[in-house]
């Protein structure tokens, strides 16, 4: 992977300010408590394709109950991994429909907002069935 | 009270006070922007990791080596 890739600026989208990676942190802790698993968000060059998503996933802190967004803005280039306990809540339909809104928003120039939106809905979907008595114990 | 005086009750008070107010609103603004200027390399920003799920017992939960487990590639 090189260093080069500018976080959107190359590619014309909007790079993505302090502000903006405060903003994404809190979004990915929300994501965790909604859904209950791990989130992570990777922005940089991704030569090797998905394979690179893969393993960067592979690399998290319990990767079976995580999710990994990563985005390449010069590839324009975006891949949602998840993680074997994960793909039981979230199936690769649920990860299309996010990939969807994610890319037109990306399209339209708009990095953070496309983010923010994609791991909401990520979340939303991946967030387990409830169960009586364990969910609503009264 | 001579003129110096008064140019500098009447003209140079306000303009102090003028100065010490847009100090003052202008001083966030600079120190964000110092920490708005983008580092270019890749970003990587995780939540916590996942929390239990009461709904499922631990054998039906895959061992941490089994890692991927589906999702897509897009590009725009």
């Amino acid at each position: 992977m090189h260093s080069g890739d500018m976080l959107g600026i190359e590619s014309g989208l909007s790079p993505i300010s302090q502000e903006e990676r405060v903003d994404l942190q809190s979004v990915l802790a929300r994501a965790r408590t909604i859904s209950g698993y791990g989130f992570a968000l990777y922005v940089g060059p991704l030569d090797g394709g998905r394979a690179d998503a893969v393993a960067q996933h592979a690399d998290l802190r319990s990767p079976a109950g995580a999710v990994l967004v990563a985005v390449s803005p010069t590839q324009r280039r975006l891949e949602i991994v998840t993680g074997v306990n994960v793909a039981v809540n979230l199936d690769d339909r649920a990860c299309e429909l996010a990939a969807m809104s994610m890319s037109s928003s990306f399209a339209a120039g708009d990095l953070a907002g496309g983010l923010r939106e994609g791991i909401v809905m990520l979340a939303e979907h991946a967030r387990h069935p409830r169960v009586l008595h364990l969910d609503d114990p009264a | 009270m001579n003129a110096l005086q008064a140019i500098g009750l009447f003209f140079g008070l306000p303009l102090l006070f003028g100065v010490i107010v847009y100090a003052l609103v202008s001083a966030p603004g600079w120190i964000r922007s110092d920490d708005d200027a983008d580092e270019g390399g890749p970003l990587l920003l995780t939540s916590g990791p996942a929390l239990p799920d009461p709904s499922r017992l631990p054998s039906e939960m895959s061992p941490a080596s089994a890692v991927s487990g589906g999702g897509v590639s897009a590009q725009w």
